[in-house]
């Protein structure tokens, strides 16, 4: 086959910011997350270190949202070939679901760093809350995961 | 009640870290080229996909996992005794 409209040199262009938009804005989100919750969870354990364990969630979950980033670039970076190999069409699904998940999962990491910040803390005064900020911060992983089925939905278009 | 030190809390949290970090990526890539491609011979893109499932699945399962465990035994330690 060989370069014609459907199959341009600059076809995997696309493709290739696609897998890089899905790393590096869920990183974005993760990074945020984990800092917003760490500060939360820095503060807190001066005086409840006993509660570490508990208080961890918010950074393991924000470091799930980084996986599904991952997950999608990995998958995006095996599905690029040489432009020939490539159509337009096949670079611009790539794009869609890069910046699905990544996108996605920037607004979970805001999420859970701000949730994962403010739950920790208040978990240290109430422990009762602990059930309610685990039960929130769900919800806003499954933003991410929602982003994730979208942008396996598109990959395999 | 397990008294619990520092350590092994530090070992407690380390482990499920360590699984919930690594056991994604091996179930993606175990499962992409022995068992789909290998075994099974499916397509690239299929197996990419169910693997890239499953990872999610697994990931999912080891995150309930650390839950139920910070949710049920994190925390159990007894306040540092009151020094006058």
């Amino acid at each position: 086959m060989a370069i014609d409209e459907e199959h341009p040199v600059y076809g995997p262009f696309f493709g290739v910011m696609g897998a890089a938009a899905a790393i590096i804005f869920s990183s974005l989100g993760a990074a945020y997350g984990t800092a917003k919750s760490g500060t939360g969870i820095a503060a807190m354990s001066v005086m409840r270190p006993e509660l570490i364990m508990k208080s961890i969630i918010p950074v393991v979950m924000a470091g799930i949202i980084a996986i599904y980033g991952l997950v999608i670039a990995v998958l995006i970076a095996g599905g690029i070939e040489q432009p020939t190999n490539y159509p337009l069409y096949k670079g611009f699904v790539h794009l869609g679901a890069g910046l699905a998940v990544g996108f996605s999962g920037l607004a979970a990491g805001f999420a859970i760093g701000i949730v994962g910040d403010a739950g920790v803390r208040g978990t240290a005064q109430q422990p009762r809350l602990f059930v309610g900020m685990i039960l929130i911060l769900i919800f806003a992983e499954v933003l991410g995961l929602y982003g994730l089925i979208v942008a396996i939905y598109l990959y395999t278009k | 009640m397990i008294e619990t030190t520092p350590y092994s809390l530090f070992k407690t949290v380390f482990i499920y870290c360590a699984i919930i970090l690594f056991a994604p990526i091996t179930t993606f890539f175990a499962l992409k080229y022995f068992f789909f491609e290998g075994l099974l011979g499916t397509g690239s893109l299929s197996s990419n996909v169910w693997s890239a499932v499953m990872a999610v699945v697994v990931l999912h399962i080891a995150l309930g996992l650390f839950i139920y465990k910070a949710y049920f035994e994190g925390g159990k330690t007894k306040p540092d005794e009151k020094v006058d």
